[in-house]
């Protein structure tokens, strides 16, 4: 018990620790919403995001998904593409998305049916880093 | 005055706490480990659409010891004897959602130790953190669905002698979101084994 307390505490205590991930992808992001092309394809996909806890704000309005969704969002109108962020719940077919943001390297996993890539990029600059990730991974997702 | 104001800082601040400390340390789906935070405590973050799953395991002080003024560690501290007690592999997972629809089943998840067959909870405890910060702590069967409606804790023991000998997978199965399974990345556990200064305030 005297242990969950203590991990409680270091849970709280990580707001504290250096610049959330979602923040830093915020940065440089238009102030008003970029519209992608007229026609632009339709992009449906599930995002889920792994991270270490400090870099990550816990107890936000919105899940730390949700938040780095939007900066996702954008990217993609910016690669021509219109966005449509799905979940679990949804039957239609998506590509699965799983971005892991390690100190050193973010990963991007997609999957779709029977085909499934991974793409690798330096973690830093954070959103150069993971516009490049989605642009490599359109190339072999968006048909 | 100056002089024994000068002997009494370095008394205060030469007098210190150390502890030799073993704690099981997530590490991301492609094997970076999560870096510690206050306390030694490092933990991950899953996140998928209206929930943050946070996941986090054991620290343990296996000897402290004092250092006064400047000498070598001559005060041993007791630390109990838990550490000469069997016990599970204990793994801690906070859910915090934005929204409802999401249930989880402890029996779900599994952890595979190299070498050996998988294994799933024997036990979990936990529940929702209720007003004031208080945990309201209850004991559960690993068979129980739980809706995830408001923040919850959860410690779930695996059958695996503590302590991990070796890395570990482990599979967060159980959760879904409107009857629909939701993926989650696999993560991993290792064992890690640190001396540690430890605040004395």
């Amino acid at each position: 018990m005297r242990r969950l307390f203590a991990l409680i505490l270091a849970l709280t205590a990580s707001a504290c620790l250096g610049p959330p991930y979602d923040a830093e992808l915020r940065t440089g992001l238009p102030t008003s919403r970029r519209e992608p092309p007229t026609a632009a394809p339709v992009f449906r996909y599930e995002l889920a995001v792994v991270a270490p806890g400090e870099q990550v704000r816990l107890g936000d309005p919105e899940a730390f998904s949700d938040r780095v969704g939007v900066t996702v969002d954008d990217l993609l109108r910016g690669r021509g593409v219109s966005p449509e962020r799905s979940d679990a719940s949804v039957r239609e077919p998506r590509v699965r998305l799983t971005l892991i943001h390690g100190s050193a390297r973010t990963e991007l996993r997609a999957e779709s049916g029977d085909l499934r890539k991974t793409y690798s990029a330096p973690a830093t600059p954070p959103r150069q880093s993971l516009d490049l990730l989605l642009g490599r991974m359109l190339a072999d997702f968006l048909r | 005055m100056p002089r024994y104001l000068a002997l009494l800082c370095l008394a205060a601040t030469s007098c210190t706490v150390m502890a030799k400390v073993y704690r099981i340390e997530p590490l991301l789906p492609d094997g970076e480990p999560v870096p510690q935070q206050r306390r030694g405590y490092g933990h991950a973050v899953v996140s998928v659409a209206g929930l943050d799953i946070s996941v986090s395991s054991v620290r343990e002080e296996l000897a402290g010891w004092i250092s006064p003024l400047l000498l070598p560690p001559v005060i041993p501290l007791p630390t109990g004897d838990r550490w000469d007690q069997p016990a599970d592999i204990v793994v801690y997972f906070e859910f915090r959602p934005t929204r409802t629809g999401y249930t989880f089943s402890p029996s779900h998840v599994r952890l595979h130790v190299d070498g050996r067959d998988s294994v799933v909870a024997r036990a979990w405890s936990g529940g929702p953190l209720v007003k004031g910060g208080a945990f309201r702590q209850m004991t559960h069967v690993p068979e129980e669905k739980i809706e995830i409606n408001a923040r919850l804790y959860i410690s779930i023991a695996f059958p695996v002698p503590s302590p991990l000998e070796d890395r570990a997978e482990l599979q967060i199965g159980g959760l879904e979101l409107d009857g629909a399974g939701v993926e989650i990345p696999l993560l991993f556990l290792r064992p890690a084994y640190s001396v540690e200064w430890i605040p004395l305030s």
